[in-house]
């Protein structure tokens, strides 16, 4: 995905909320102005440009990044921020539930994270063979989302030959630009609301997503994923 | 005339003809002018010192002194006998030629066949050159200048003048003589021997374990030596040139200066142990050890060749470090300015131990390789290392310091001006040069010289035509990005990954040059107009979009049907029809987008490939903007695996929504390479 034409794109403030679940937002939702919405964009908003420093890339986070307690747990909601924005935008998909990921998606998503925590972060110019043992990415996902039901083998990145999963790192590389508007706990489980802009003044609407994640066993879990598109 | 010194402290000279000459606990400089003394037939050394005699001899005009070396006799005779407990030094400018008797050595001790006890073999006092022409010829299985059969060696010092020594038998040039093959008399074990402390600081140094080339031309010729000549004129003394006889340890060389060739023969190295053994029995592993420090200015050159052709393949010895038939053993020290050339004739490191399995009970055992200790290279010595097969610096060496960019990137590493790498030594055709000739030798041959060129192996080479789905191109390992109908050179047999890309419709290159669209032209791709001359433009730098998939092409030198498989997305191209079709297998999704209520005046963008409104930022839903790259309705589109696009719907080029659609195989029809996507509009 090209973030960063993405990210370039100053179209007007027009939301449209995705209900879509898997991978790909709904393209079947009208427009609807953006004053209406309630992630309505806060201009006022704290910038904490200093908490996600890259060597290249950098994050722009604000807002209610602290952590919160959930169950007993101390849990980053700007570490889900950018979980669901790599979920819900990097890689297309929405979801209630983790399972309803493509094994190709779950995949990527999980092989990627083994060699850079923050998606963001990579660079973009050097294109990366990787290839990895499935259990790694089966381990990276049940840390993730708790469980791992893939059948790997069926995924395309999958090669029988070596028994090991490969593929060429994403292009996932981008500035990202995002205000931290919830995170609200509820028994074990923890949404995190967040808008993301096109440019670091955070002043016309890239996004929104929301992420549920819940604390089981004592480990912050993914549940689901739902993201607004301008 | 005999002469005897009894406790006469003096100077003394020496000149005309002797039939032995005894130097008894005496303090005295002795100046050797031209003499000749030769105890052959006697039974006895031509010189004695001995019964703590300090003796410095005085080189003057030429000298000859030959020890009794009549073969089958029962005695031990030296060339100069250099008792327990004596000090000898020479000085002076002149030359002393000096042979040793049976089993002693030119200068040093004398030698029996016959294993003696532990604590009565150091049969030798210590001897130091400061400067002369020595001429050191060992006798039968004695050392140039060291010990005889049978004895250790104790200390050398060579601070100057100009040494030639050449061990005989079984014995080394500068060390010890013959040590054990480990089953004489069933008394001493391999490594039980050795040859004392070595220490050269100055002068010019050639020793050989045997007799036969001008030293100083191969020191200066290094890098031309006939190496196959070495081995198959290698005499099989099994010794090292500087250091340890035919089962002795060298627990202490130390070379600060001076020049130096050292040439070691069949198993032993050329500084360093001499040959070990293949038996377990034979041995003691803990004895046998090959200890080397060169430094300071010392300019080295150290040269081991084997006699066996077996032994070429599986190894003879180091040339600096241990002999073939050791365990792990050896600390090997190159440091200051020091400058080395180490060269192994056979498939043994040129630095290190053996590459020749270690001794063992039973041969149907699993072989064991034995290790070097360590090996510290400092990073201003000048080296050169070279190997006929196998690493030239042990990197298999238990403690390894060496500047990595000693190292090239292949399997085996040669270092020098000249070096070069062979990976397939069994298959290698060498070709080496001298001078200005050049030689080539055919594959399987030994003849290889030290100054190898590597094996220029023929790689078959093909022009691969790729074939891209429209709009799309292929990006190799290599970062090469390939158009359809674009040529790449490749090496038959040769596996390339790839992945596919999209181009950025807005992009165009026209014969080779690069071009953003200008009003009036065709923006959109069509079969005729998207070629290898004129197509759209992926590139890293964030032009088009590339997939995650990783993608395969072989080429093979036979003719057969080309195959493709899906499992592991492998092209198996034969000869006869090289040509990369990604555009007719699934190496791409085509996404065709449609609108649910009629598709009549309702566009689709793709962000950096159709219409990225962020590059036109100020024709955003502007008529004159769509002349560039615009939105297209019915808009069918190839997109790579892997990638996501940031997908916007239009009505009549107003802007309405947008999508992030991951792009995948569609689970409900595996076998498409399209799929539809319907805007709810």
């Amino acid at each position: 995905m090209q973030i960063k034409g993405i990210l370039l794109s100053a179209l007007a403030a027009i939301l449209s909320v995705s209900l879509f679940a898997g991978c790909g937002t709904d393209p079947n939702v009208k427009p609807q102005d953006s004053t209406t919405d309630p992630y309505a964009v806060d201009m006022n908003a704290t910038k904490d440009e200093a908490l996600s420093p890259g060597n290249g890339f950098q994050a722009y986070p604000s807002g209610k990044t602290d952590p919160v307690t959930v169950d007993g747990v101390e849990v980053s909601p700007n570490d889900f921020a950018l979980r669901s924005f790599e979920l819900g935008y990097m890689l297309g998909c929405s979801f209630q539930d983790p399972g309803e990921l493509s094994v190709d998606a779950a995949v990527q998503y999980g092989m990627t994270h083994i060699f850079e925590k923050n998606f963001y972060q990579l660079d973009n110019y050097a294109v990366a063979y990787r290839t990895v043992e499935p259990k790694l990415v089966e381990e990276e996902l049940i840390r993730q989302f708790g469980k791992s039901d893939y059948d790997m083998t069926k995924s395309v990145f999958y090669n029988p030959t070596t028994k090991k999963l490969e593929m060429w790192l994403p292009e996932y590389g981008t500035d990202l630009y995002y205000h931290i508007d919830a995170a609200d706990v509820s028994g074990s489980q923890l949404k995190v609301s967040t808008t993301f802009y096109n440019e670091k003044e955070k002043s016309t609407l890239f996004g929104k997503t929301a992420i549920t994640v819940e604390v089981a066993d004592g480990k912050p879990l993914i549940r689901s994923v739902s993201t607004q598109t301008e | 005339m005999r002469k005897s010194l009894s406790n006469q402290n003096g100077n003394y000279v020496l000149t005309g003809t002797y039939e032995n000459v005894v130097i008894d606990g005496a303090q005295a400089n002795v100046t050797l002018r031209n003499v000749f003394i030769d105890t052959t037939g006697k039974k006895k050394s031509a010189v004695f010192v001995q019964n703590g005699a300090n003796v410095k001899f005085i080189l003057e005009g030429e000298s000859t002194i030959k020890g009794d070396n009549v073969d089958k006799d029962e005695h031990e005779s030296c060339g100069i006998e250099v008792g327990v407990g004596t000090n000898v030094i020479f000085g002076g400018e002149g030359t002393l030629n000096v042979y040793g008797g049976r089993y002693g050595a030119a200068i040093g001790s004398w030698g029996t066949r016959i294993n003696i006890d532990a604590e009565l073999r150091r049969q030798v006092g210590t001897v130091t050159i400061n400067s002369g022409n020595i001429n050191a010829h060992g006798g039968i299985n004695g050392a140039g200048i060291g010990s005889g059969y049978h004895v250790h060696c104790n200390r050398i010092v060579i601070n100057g003048g100009v040494v030639h020594a050449y061990g005989n038998g079984l014995a080394s040039g500068i060390g010890t003589g013959y040590g054990t093959s480990g089953g004489a008399m069933h008394v001493a074990a391999v490594g039980e021997y050795d040859s004392g402390h070595i220490i050269i600081t100055g002068g010019e140094v050639y020793a050989a374990a045997y007799e036969r080339y001008d030293l100083e031309a191969l020191g200066e010729n290094y890098a031309s030596v006939d190496l196959a000549a070495l081995n198959a004129a290698d005499p099989k003394h099994h010794s090292a040139g500087i250091g340890g006889g035919y089962g002795s340890s060298a627990p202490d060389i130390q070379i600060t200066g001076g020049k130096i060739v050292a040439l070691g023969s069949n198993g032993g190295a050329g500084i360093g142990g001499g040959r070990g053994t293949s038996k377990l029995s034979h041995i003691n592993p803990e004895a046998y050890c090959a200890n080397i420090l060169i430094g300071g200015d010392a300019d080295v050159t150290a040269i081991t060749a084997s006699a066996r052709k077996n032994e070429f393949a599986t190894g003879g010895g180091a040339a600096i470090g241990a002999g073939r038939g050791t365990f792990d053993c050896g600390n090997i020290t190159l440091t200051g300015n020091a400058k080395v050339k180490a060269i192994s004739a056979s498939a043994s490191p040129a630095i290190g131990v053996s590459s020749n399995r270690v001794p063992c009970a039973d041969k149907n055992n699993p072989p064991v390789y034995p290790r070097t200790l360590s090996i510290s290279v400092g990073n201003d010595v000048t080296l050169y290392a070279v190997s006929m097969g196998h690493y030239a610096v042990d990197k298999n060496a238990i403690s390894l310091s060496i500047d990595e960019n000693y190292f090239g990137s292949t399997d085996r590493w040669f270092f020098g001006e000249d070096a070069v790498a062979i990976n397939d030594i069994n298959n290698a055709k060498a070709e080496s040069r001298c001078g200005d000739k050049t030689y080539t030798v055919p594959v399987g041959s030994v003849s290889l010289w030290a100054n190898i060129i590597p094996p220029q192996p023929v790689i078959p080479k093909a022009n691969l035509k790729i074939i891209a789905p429209l709009a799309m191109a292929v990006r190799f390992e290599d970062g090469d990005v390939k158009y359809s109908g674009e040529y790449k050179e490749v090496e038959i047999g040769r596996t390339y990954e790839f992945q596919m890309c999209s181009v950025d419709w807005s992009t165009r290159t026209e014969n080779g040059e690069k071009k953003v669209h200008t009003p009036g032209q065709t923006f959109y791709p069509n079969n005729s107009a998207w070629d290898h001359t004129n197509h759209g433009i992926y590139s890293d730098d964030g032009v088009g979009l590339r997939g995650t998939v990783v993608y395969r092409v072989t080429l093979v030198p036979t003719y057969g049907a080309q195959g493709w498989d899906a499992e592991t997305k492998t092209f198996t191209l034969h000869k006869g029809n090289y040509v990369l079709r990604t555009d007719v297998n699934k190496c791409f999704m085509a996404y065709r987008f449609y609108f649910k209520n009629g598709n009549y005046g309702k566009q689709t963008g793709i962000d950096n490939v159709v219409y990225d409104t962020g590059k036109y930022p100020d024709h955003v839903n502007t008529v004159d903007d769509f002349i560039y790259n615009k939105p297209l309705e019915s808009l069918s589109v190839n997109l790579p695996l892997g990638s996501t696009v940031t997908a916007k719907a239009y009505i009549k080029y107003v802007y309405q929504t947008s999508a992030q659609v991951y792009v995948e195989i569609d689970s409900e029809h595996q076998d498409r390479c399209y799929t539809d996507y319907y805007w709810d509009l």
